[in-house]
């Protein structure tokens, strides 16, 4: 560094000062923060190992020291005669760390002509089913292009090396144990990290994510993963079950056409509407306006009539007679309050029990209700969410075969409905995932449509 | 003065977060996110007031837990997914420009993970992952029988169709099944593992179709959880069981259509060597698919099951000193795992104290339904449902035959004199055999059902069924039970008559079986249970043929329990009309004590309860009473006849 030093020679005052230069901030903590005496101890520990191929705090005396029993001047002598030059000492030092093993190096496109050549025809060797293995990897099942966008996400088929991994050992016994704890070290087993580990580790430790309380709770849903059979839904059921299934999907149809009849009346036209055409056609829609506003003005006159006939009373000064008798009135009701009010406490006190009892009974009651009213809403969580994020939870379709459609015996069964429908209304249910409804593709943009000259000839005879 | 609040800094607006916030967060796709939440087990919250949880606006929107979402920035496999992104760019480009070297070797680095920390993260326990295999058994089964499509691939079926046949193999093995029900979607089973009831749905073969309005890619991350799921269980239950897992596939069975027995299985106490070769074998399974190492593959299975039978021959002189699980220490584990749920048809003991009689009365009437078809050697026709019939009949110990047209790897033939009962589906049945019953498949659903073997006649070939009542519904008390006594006086008493029947099959056998039989009932106790059944399958006799020899002796035993046992189990129900006991009397007293001390409201209430509890009594008197003079008008009209 070739600055030039403008102040004299630094007291220790003055190396104070430079040193406590701000770190108020991010930026200026990564600025003007010294860790200079950490990347020399750092860089010492390399040289260390480069020199004796490890950590020398970490070997054992035996290896560092041995007992000069008997020195000897000659031999001291005899080695500095034999001794190499220092410039090739520097030069043929090496370090004592095993280089890292190299990694396949991927063909480059700047490799030398020759070596592009020969590994020209590796490249190109391939089979087709390899071919096809390798692409399977990237492309998206759906895109017909061979290069179409990549990004292909994983298990999409089902089976994956997760799937194929299963039942290789006891997950619940000592083996998982031991592979987790192989898999952690793994995780954290670099060497850099590890040579910061000697120092740090005391201190800090890797912490593993906690699982939250809400994780670890069960979901409020508890609904079967499968559900309970119908007894009338036996493929040779009893007449009584049978028409209890059968009872059960008409009642359900019934309220699915309940529905469509409300919302169908709703939106069709409303015979009101004809009524008062009919009485406008009558009408002849001419006479109406001036006849209806006239009427209604009468009608405002006379209710303001009315309004004007009980006429308030005019407030004056009150007399001091009429004061006092007014004050003796409200003395007397007062007093008769009083009264009042005593003689219905000596009657409360003599039914203290009674009263006590009722009191009693209506909390009993309030108590009751809110215990059930938390019973109910309990309930209703067990029974899931009736709607999860846009769209709501599709109603279970009953299945059922009517009396003609039901087998004789088992070989001439058909059976009803899809069991993999089944199985995802019950992952929907349960509100394991939410329910989706398939989004049909839209055009991006519209297609336009123009006339051709053709069409335009209406007079031709082949045009329809 | 209070601290100021701000507004949307604590409660709901902090505690929820929407799904696209929680998509800017986490820096995924949609289609990733969806996937995320899946495996993670992350599904959307409910907030008590959507416009305090979204910040005012009211726009419906998918809620999730804040603090759900922090924890899923945390998961390794978000990782691997920006990873594979990543991988798919590089890819792309290599191959791109013909570049196949080197793709190939990006392939190979290609990004991996697995799930097996969210499936410990998600049941700690193996107990939480049986409460939770419905949902897998039930996707498992439906993609076992899909189609391969442009979505499903057929590796896909296979893996599915694989990790089906291990599980049905387990509760074959354990005789865990305890009820089935068919219906019109498809058939219900009901298992019963370590104490949990586990259901499943499977659905009729060949019915699937693929539909197009469910969300493929949905479903098939379930499924992926749910394979590894299945796979992590099938291990776990296997080795409790003290079988090899993965079992060993028999390619030339399987080939065949043999289904689920192309798998075999084999115990991992018998001999270390054949473990080794099995692992061998499988780690060859796994990593071929070119048409060379299968057959290299098929040559080893073909070796390996050569080989078996010498080395069970080894086994057999070196005998064994280690026993490591007696037959009685088996039995005893099942009792005490399976005692306290629910059994089917079992007599109604009072909930409130069980007893140690309770216990062991559960217990015997367990082990008598897991043998119940132990002395039936069955046939199926050639046009009943061999994947659902024979998974039925062999979980409760019967011997299972069927058609050549079903598949490979049938037993037994039609001929053979050893079938007592053969299902078929025909409206008629044209040659018949005597010595056997020909009955239609509902029959071994019922017998399960009702807990005992049902006789034949009505289920005989072309006659109208009686009704296939469902197992799931629980009559309540009081409920009119319409079949309660059909199929009183039906049960059939197999045990005796097939004694004969399996003394004639003995005398037929090898005198080397006797020696063996004969040593059984000495060493039974001694012996390593499993190097027995080794031992019989490879003179040749099957595994089912020698449980049901194993179980002759336990019946024998039950037999004599039950002789001492009947006036335990007596009804207690009584008819109105009867003389009303001391006991009853002291009862009824009680009640009206208690009825005296209710309140004004609770006297309303119990007599409106009484009400409805006499009204539905009566109605039931009433259908009992029309069902007696139904029978005695039978009953009579058949003396008619017999007199005529």
């Amino acid at each position: 560094m070739s600055t030039v030093v403008e102040k004299p020679a630094p007291t220790g005052n003055g190396l104070n000062r430079k040193k406590s230069s701000s770190r108020k901030g991010k930026k200026a903590w990564r600025k003007n923060v010294d860790i200079t005496d950490v990347e020399q101890t750092l860089d010492e520990l390399r040289a260390e190992e480069r020199t004796t191929g490890g950590k020398v705090h970490q070997k054992t005396d035996d290896a560092l020291f041995t007992m000069d029993t008997a020195g000897d001047g000659k031999v001291q002598k005899e080695l500095r005669k034999n001794r190499p030059l220092k410039m090739d000492e520097i030069l043929a030092e090496r370090s004592k760390i095993p280089a890292v093993s190299g990694r396949h190096k991927a063909v480059s496109t700047s490799a030398p002509i020759n070596a592009a050549t020969a590994t020209h025809k590796a490249n190109t060797k391939i089979s087709k089913a390899e071919k096809a293995r390798l692409l399977d990897m990237i492309k998206r099942r759906t895109s017909t292009s061979l290069f179409a966008p990549v990004n292909k996400p994983l298990g999409r088929s089902g089976t994956t090396d997760a799937t194929k991994a299963a039942g290789r050992f006891d997950v619940w016994g000592s083996d998982g144990e031991q592979k987790q704890e192989q898999e952690q070290e793994q995780d954290s087993g670099d060497s850099d990290e590890d040579m910061i580990g000697d120092f740090v580790g005391e201190i800090v430790t890797k912490v593993t994510a906690k699982a939250p309380r809400s994780f670890k709770q069960k979901q409020k849903v508890s609904l079967p993963a499968v559900k309970e059979a119908h007894p009338g839904a036996s493929y040779n059921p009893t007449m009584q079950d049978h028409q209890g299934l059968l009872r059960l999907a008409h009642n359900e149809e019934l309220r699915i056409l309940h529905q469509r009849e409300k919302v169908d009346s709703k939106l069709a036209y409303p015979k009101e509407l004809d009524a008062m055409i009919s009485f406008d056609d009558q009408t002849g829609g001419l006479l109406e306006d001036s006849d209806d506003e006239e009427e209604s003005e009468d009608e405002a006159e006379d209710s303001k009539d009315d309004t004007d006939a009980p006429k308030p009373k005019k407030k004056g000064k009150k007399s001091i007679a009429e004061r006092n008798r007014l004050a003796r009135a409200a003395e007397t009701a007062k007093k008769e309050a009083e009264i009042k009010r005593h003689k219905e406490l000596i009657k409360q006190t003599n039914r203290v029990k009674e009263i006590i009892k009722t009191v009693e009974e209506e909390e009993a009651e309030v108590e009751a209700k809110r215990l059930e009213n938390e019973q109910k809403k309990e309930e209703k969580e067990r029974a899931g969410m009736k709607r999860v994020g846009r769209f709501n939870i599709p109603k279970e379709r009953i299945h059922v075969q009517l009396q003609d459609e039901l087998a004789d015996s088992l070989r001439q069964l058909k059976p009803e409905g899809s069991l993999m429908k089944d199985r995802f209304q019950s992952f929907v249910e349960r509100n394991l995932i939410e329910p989706r409804v398939p989004v049909a593709k839209r055009r991006r943009y519209r297609l336009k449509t123009y006339e051709k000259h053709s069409y335009k000839r209406f007079d031709n005879p082949n045009h329809a | 003065m209070g601290k100021l609040h701000k507004k949307g800094k604590a409660g709901a607006a902090i505690n929820y977060i929407t799904r696209n916030q929680a998509l800017k967060k986490l820096q995924v796709t949609l289609a990733d996110f969806r996937r995320l939440c899946i495996l993670k087990g992350i599904y959307p919250r409910e907030p008590k007031n959507k416009k305090k949880a979204n910040k005012g606006s009211t726009a419906p929107s998918t809620f999730y837990y804040a603090k759900d979402i922090q924890y899923l920035m945390h998961e390794p496999i978000l990782g691997k997914f920006r990873e594979y992104k990543t991988f798919a760019k590089k890819m792309a480009k290599v191959m791109s420009k013909g570049q196949y070297s080197t793709a190939k070797t990006l392939a190979e680095n290609k990004p991996i993970y697995t799930l097996d920390h969210l499936i410990k993260e998600r049941y700690p326990t193996f107990t939480d992952a049986l409460r939770d295999l419905d949902d897998a058994l039930c996707m498992i089964f439906l993609f076992a029988t899909m189609p391969k499509t442009e979505k499903i691939k057929s590796e896909t079926i296979e893996n599915c169709q694989r990790l089906a046949a291990e599980f049905q193999h387990y509760i074959l093995h354990t005789r865990s099944l305890r009820k089935t029900f068919l219906s019109i979607k498809g058939i219900y089973y009901q298992a019963e593992i370590k104490g949990q009831t586990v259901t499943w749905l499977v659905p009729y073969q060949f019915s699937q179709n693929v539909p197009t309005d469910v969300d493929f890619r949905v479903m098939l991350t379930f499924l992926e959880f749910h394979q590894t799921l299945c796979g992590f269980v099938n291990y776990r239950l296997y080795s409790d069981v003290n079988l090899v897992y993965p079992p060993t596939l028999d390619l030339k069975l399987d080939e065949g259509g043999a289904g689920m027995n192309a798998l075999i299985i084999e115990s991992t106490q018998s001999s270390a060597n054949i473990a080794k070769t099995v692992s061998q074998s499988t780690t060859s399974t796994v990593a071929a698919s070119l048409s060379k190492e299968e057959k290299q593959r098929l040559q080893e299975s073909e070796k390996r099951i050569k080989s078996l039978s010498s080395k069970i021959a080894h086994i057999q002189e070196t005998e064994d000193n280690t026993t490591t699980t007696t037959e009685i220490d088996q039995d005893a584990d099942s009792a005490m795992d399976e005692f306290p749920a629910p059994l089917p048809n079992l007599d109604g003991t009072a909930a409130g104290t069980v007893t140690f009689t309770d216990i062991q009365r559960a217990s015997q009437h367990l082990t008598h339904f897991q043998s119940l078809f132990s002395n039936c050697v069955i046939f199926l026709s050639r046009e009943v449902p061999r994947y659902s019939l024979e998974f039925v009949l062999r979980a409760l110990g019967a011997q299972v035959g069927w058609d050549a047209v079903l598949g490979e790897g049938s037993p037994f033939d039609e001929n053979d004199d050893r079938i007592t009962h053969q299902i078929s589906d025909r409206p008629t049945q044209g040659h018949r055999f005597l010595s056997r019953q020909y009955v239609q498949p509902q029959w071994a659903y019922d017998c399960i059902n009702a807990g005992k073997i049902l006789v034949g006649d009505t289920y005989f070939v072309g006659k109208t069924l009686p009704p296939h009542l469902s197992p799931f519904v629980e009559a309540k008390e009081g409920d009119y039970v319409p079949d309660a006594n059909q199929f009183e006086g039906q049960t059939e008493d197999l045990a005796i008559e097939s004694d004969d029947e399996e003394e004639e099959d003995e005398d037929e056998e090898d005198e080397d079986e006797e020696d063996a039989d004969e040593d059984e009932d000495e060493d039974a106790e001694h012996k390593d249970l499993h190097q027995i059944e080794l031992e019989a399958e490879a003179k040749g006799v099957a595994f089912t043929e020698f449980e049901a020899k194993e179980n002759k002796k336990k019946i024998k035993a039950t037999k004599a329990a039950k002789a001492a046992e009947p006036a335990s189990t007596a009804p207690t129900t009584r008819s109105a009309g009867k003389k009303r006991t001391a006991a009853e009397a002291e009862a009824e007293e009680a009640k009206e004590l208690a009825k005296i001390m209710m309140t004004n409201k609770q006297q309303k209430l119990y007599t409106k309860i009484q009400y409805g509890k006499n009204k539905k009594a009566a109605e039931v008197e009433k259908l009992t009473q029309k069902k007696e003079l139904l029978a005695k008008s039978a009953k009579a009209s058949a003396n008619k006849k017999a007199k005529k």
